[in-house]
């Protein structure tokens, strides 16, 4: 037993040598060889324990590397020879022999293979080694053999081939990133070392493959005859090839520079940009040629040839360029870096195609760009990828035994141009490239929805290209988050219009409608904007001038598509098909069909809002809803009618009363009655006028008698109001000029007479003065209320007044009067001077055109003044001052409920008023009890901490 | 000559916005000058604003229980078109309204308010 085993170990070591001889440089050996030769010379006898080394048997196939020699598995390995010879004397001489003819051969193995695989290009050692291999074989050696010639290929492939390959892209990965961009700029760069390398590379590796080829027919033809024989072989051949290629695959990949897949990445992205400008320049070839087809219809045969012509001539150099491509991509393949190469040039496709979006789709917002991106998907990556892959091969399909398991997506009927019937793998790229363009295009509209939305009417395409997108993506969750974030940055801050703001949401509603006509995206995104605009005073009064503001005098620089008032026209019309809508309704079997037209609603909708309150997305609904309550509303908009109507100086009417026939289809005819009521004093004013007027010129006896060169009544018109309809009028009381106070006597004297038992009681404030004043040398026109007509007319009399007295004269306090006559001094009529007292002024009459500053006035002096607004007056009280009076009578309640209880909140507060005030019964909302509050803490009669109102000591 | 000295100073005191000219003086001399240049106000057209009211002495109908100068719940519009009406014993009503009282009454009519016999005053 002792001496079999030393003759094992020096069989052992013979191989070693051998092994040793092989391997070019020692220090390459893998230390786990050299581990194992050792144990082997020293402790020998653990080879005859299998149970403890076998699972080193397993080892060689279950390592994806080849394994290297190892000298415990080849110990093994005779095993199986010995125990099936059993222990007889006669028997070992028998192995004795054996043994020296398997170390002979293998030593012809080892030599023959050397030559094979280190020989240049030479396989004629094949025929050699045939019998040598049948004869390891015969011995059980196939599998070590099998590992031997693999390991031997290795370290060839490693040393040789592969230190050539990676050598050639050293200069690049060694460089810094600022040196690697001039790599990239040149312009053969990674194509030119790239091919080189690989054919390199793979002619060595074909070489290989040869030398594979040549031990695997000597082993299979060993295998026939072992079989023919009936004897028991290990199949090695067939698996020699896959073992070949995981090896070369599994070197390169563990040997693989950092920067390689760059380098691969920088490679395909410069051949796609080569082959989209290939095609855009044949593209614009193409429309260059059209255009021509188009003017010379004549020649038109012979330019549509040479449009073919230059078309054919595109697609072969694409064709050619397509090949070079599909040429590295094979060769990597083969090497074993599919899905590196995969990844590569699909980041580049999809590099490309994003670029391409991004430079279709810019700033722009006017033209659509989803169809150009599609069609160019078409064009180029696809094009490009149809060639790519029948080129490798691949179109065939591959996976149509997979048909069961087909992409529902794919399962889309296309063609495409110049295609044919697509293959599932382009297919498939064609949906992978579409949704990916389409969301790209999407987030790139999503990040500018604000500017979309500012210029919504010429952005319509932008919108409607972003809709189809969502459709596709349904990433609308995306819109809205980033919608809803760029509208609390940009639009709902202090420094923000409301105006704007309104007009903002108006645009958005708009565009979010035809982005999604369930509303559900446009309840979440509008949520925000209307909590901010309720917060606003002035919110109101801004939807009021919109709905009114229809005749286009839109001064605050909106746009008039945004115009509520076109809303309420469509609104109109839409509430008359709604009306039909409702009379067919009655039909049973129209029932039936609209409840199978019923759709659910979005996933996305919140299931706590009805469906009912989305079904129609009406503007002006949604403005009304951020009033809160549609008297508001009403309410509003009858002050600023009224104020309207008071300073108009005829009775041109025609555009209020459109308007509010508009707005009582909307509003009911209940809530605009008293509007309408304001609307026919007017028209009853304005009968009256010419009704008192020719009656008084048919009775001269009583006027002409007492006014000759005074004013006649031409010149005076009445607003006739029924104040019990109009919202409070501030009056103020005012002595005009006895002329006119006559004149308006005699009017409502007049009135008196014609209309019985009813009178007139002057509001001598309010109206408009139209009147001309004549120096000298100049005259001037001005529009005044009636206020500023009193003050100027009294410097008839006297060129000069104190404030003071003129104050008395005209009936009014002397700080209104102050305010008032500051018109005439800012128009150059009048001059202020510093009186004895601080406060009493003396206005002095600016007679001569000498006298003032002329360039201050010079100009002006021919136009017509318009009021002037911006003293802030008003003839109605505001709806706020109504509010504020109606309120006060609850204010010593609410003092004496908080001297009782302390603090109390805003509900509590609310509520208590409800239950307790009967007389005059409470019936203000919330927000008006608290804006009336938030008055009173201003007036420091309360004060508020952390939402409790107390008293203020 | 005289006259026109007096004006000069007067315009070189403004000018200094001197203060030690008293106020009664230089009204009298601004009042002085007006004689010589003269401002008229010519009115073009004076547009005022009135209301009316029917005169009764009550404001509220007694049987519908609106305003007189509002209308009766049966009309839209005031006045005109929804006069009052006085009778023989001074009571106002809303014409509408003490036309529905008159004709509901089987027997001769009395004045809602004073109950005398209803006639309208003529």
């Amino acid at each position: 037993m002792h001496f079999m085993v030393s003759r094992w170990i020096r069989v052992g070591r013979a191989v070693a040598r051998h092994v040793g001889t092989v391997t070019a440089s020692p220090s390459h050996k893998p230390a786990s060889r050299r581990r194992c030769s050792n144990r082997m010379a020293t402790g020998s006898d653990r080879t005859h324990t299998p149970g403890e080394a076998k699972p080193r048997q397993n080892l060689p196939t279950a390592c994806p590397f080849p394994p290297t020699f190892d000298f415990g598995a080849f110990a093994l390995r005779l095993l199986p020879a010995r125990s099936s010879l059993g222990c007889g004397r006669g028997r070992q001489a028998m192995q004795l022999d054996d043994s020296d003819g398997a170390l002979d051969s293998w030593a012809r193995f080892c030599a023959l293979s050397g030559e094979l695989v280190g020989g240049a290009g030479d396989l004629s050692v094949g025929p050699r080694l045939a019998p040598v291999v049948a004869d390891l074989c015969a011995r059980g050696l196939a599998t070590l053999v099998r590992d031997y010639f693999l390991h031997n290929l290795e370290e060839t492939f490693r040393n040789n081939a592969v230190r050539m390959f990676w050598q050639k892209f050293h200069p690049y990965s060694s460089s810094s990133a600022v040196e690697r961009i001039k790599f990239c700029v040149q312009e053969s760069w990674p194509e030119d070392v790239l091919s080189a390398a690989l054919e390199d590379i793979c002619l060595e590796k074909s070489y290989q493959e040869k030398c594979v080829l040549v031990l695997a027919h000597a082993l299979q033809s060993y295998e026939e005859k072992a079989q023919n024989r009936k004897l028991k072989a290990v199949e090695c051949s067939s698996s020699l090839m896959p073992r070949y290629q995981l090896m070369v695959s599994s070197v390169l990949l563990t040997t693989l520079p950092l920067s390689f897949p760059e380098i691969l990445n920088v490679y395909f992205k410069k051949k796609l940009e080569e082959l989209n400008t290939m095609v855009d320049a044949s593209d614009e070839n193409d429309q260059l040629v059209s255009h021509e087809l188009f003017g010379q219809s004549n020649v038109s045969a012979w330019d549509s040839k040479m449009d073919i012509d230059s078309q054919e001539k595109v697609i072969s150099e694409s064709c050619t360029l397509v090949k070079n491509i599909g040429k590295v991509v094979r060769d990597f393949r083969c090497l074993g870096f599919t899905s590196m190469t995969e990844d590569s040039y699909s980041s580049a496709i999809i590099w490309l195609l994003k670029s391409k979006v991004y430079e279709l789709a810019g700033d722009d917002y006017r033209i659509p760009v989803l169809g150009s991106v599609k069609k160019w998907i078409q064009v180029v990556p696809l094009q490009f990828l149809h060639a790519l892959l029948t080129y490798l091969g691949d179109s065939v399909d591959y996976d149509s035994g997979l048909s069961g398991l087909k992409s529902p997506l794919a399962s889309r009927p296309s063609s495409f141009p110049g295609i044919g019937v697509p293959s599932q793998a382009l297919l498939r790229w064609h949906m992978r490239l579409e949704y990916f363009a389409y969301e790209t295009l999407q987030d790139l509209r999503i990040g500018k929805l604000f500017e979309i939305i500012v210029d919504y009417p010429e952005s319509s395409p932008a919108i409607e290209d972003l809709k189809q997108c969502l459709e596709y993506t349904g990433q609308h969750s995306k819109l809205v988050d980033s919608f809803i974030s760029s509208l609390r940055y940009r639009l709902l801050t202090a420094g923000a219009s409301t105006n704007d703001i309104l007009h903002q949401y108006v645009s958005t509603i708009k565009a979010l409608r035809s982005i999604d006509p369930t509303g559900v995206f446009l309840e979440a995104v509008g949520e925000p904007i209307r909590d901010y605009l309720r917060g606003r005073k002035d919110t109101i009064k801004c939807i009021v001038t919109m709905l009114t503001d229809g005749s286009g005098g839109n001064t605050s620089g909106g746009n008039a598509g945004d115009n509520l008032l076109e809303e309420l026209n469509r609104d109109a019309e839409n509430q008359e098909n709604a009306d039909y809508d409702d009379h067919t309704n009655i039909d049973e079997k129209q029932a039936w069909l609209n409840s199978e037209s019923w759709e659910p609603d979005p996933v996305e909708a919140d299931p706590l809002k009805g469906s009912r309150s989305r079904r129609k997305i009406d503007i002006l609904g949604l403005m009304v809803s951020i009033i809160g309550s549609k008297d508001q509303l009403v309410n509003e908009y009858r002050v600023m009618l009224a104020e309207k109507l008071l300073s108009k100086s005829d009775f041109d009417i025609d555009s209020d009363i459109r308007t509010l026939e508009l707005l009582k289809i909307h509003f009911g005819e209940s809530s605009m009655q008293k509007c309408e009521i304001m609307l026919n004093d007017l028209i009853d004013s304005k009968r009256t006028n010419s009704n008192i007027k020719t009656s008084l010129l048919n009775a001269p006896g009583t006027v002409a008698g007492q006014e000759e060169a005074e004013i006649s009544h031409d010149v005076l018109d009445a607003t006739i109001i029924s104040s019990n309809f109009w919202p409070p009028i501030q009056t103020e009381d005012l002595a005009v000029p006895a002329s006119v106070d006559k004149l308006l006597s005699n009017f409502a004297q007049r009135f008196h007479q014609i209309k019985t038992p009813r009178k007139l009681l002057w509001k001598k404030n309010l109206g408009t003065v139209k009147l001309e004043l004549q120096f000298e040398d100049r005259s001037m026109q001005f529009t005044v209320v009636p206020v500023q007509a009193a003050i100027i007319m009294r410097f008839q009399e006297k060129p000069s007044w104190t404030s003071k007295a003129l104050a008395t004269e005209i009936g009014i306090p002397v700080d209104s009067l102050n305010r008032r006559i500051g018109f005439w001094t800012s128009k150059g009529v009048l001059t202020e001077s510093v009186g004895p007292d601080a406060d009493d002024h003396i206005f002095t009459i600016v007679d001569s055109m000498s006298d003032v500053n002329k360039n201050s006035i010079v100009n002006e002096s021919c136009e017509a003044f318009q009021m002037n607004e911006d003293e802030g007056e008003s003839s109605v009280a505001s709806v706020e001052e109504q509010l504020k009076k109606e309120m006060t009578v609850y204010e010593k309640f609410i003092i004496g409920m908080l001297t009782n209880f302390g603090n109390m909140t805003l509900d509590k507060i609310h509520n208590t008023l409800k239950m307790f005030c009967a007389e005059p019964s409470y019936d203000k909302s919330l927000q008006q009890l608290q804006s009336f509050l938030s008055g009173l803490v201003s007036d420091e009669k309360l004060e508020m901490r952390d939402g409790l109102y107390l008293l203020k000591k | 000559m005289a006259e026109s000295v007096v004006l000069g100073e007067f315009y070189w005191d403004r000018r200094r916005r001197c203060n030690n000219v008293r106020v009664t003086d230089a009204v009298a001399f601004a009042n002085f000058v007006h004689e010589v240049t003269a401002m008229k106000v010519k009115i073009l057209q004076w547009h005022a604003v009135a209301s009316w009211t029917w005169d009764a002495q009550d404001e509220t109908c007694g049987i519908c229980r609106m305003a007189f100068d509002g209308c009766c719940p049966d009309c839209k519009f005031p006045g005109d078109d929804c006069p009052i009406i006085w009778g023989a014993c001074n009571h106002a009503f809303h014409l509408h309204c003490i036309l529905k009282w008159v004709n509901s009454q089987t027997s001769t009519p009395l004045c809602p308010m004073c109950r005398r016999e209803w006639q309208f005053k003529g």
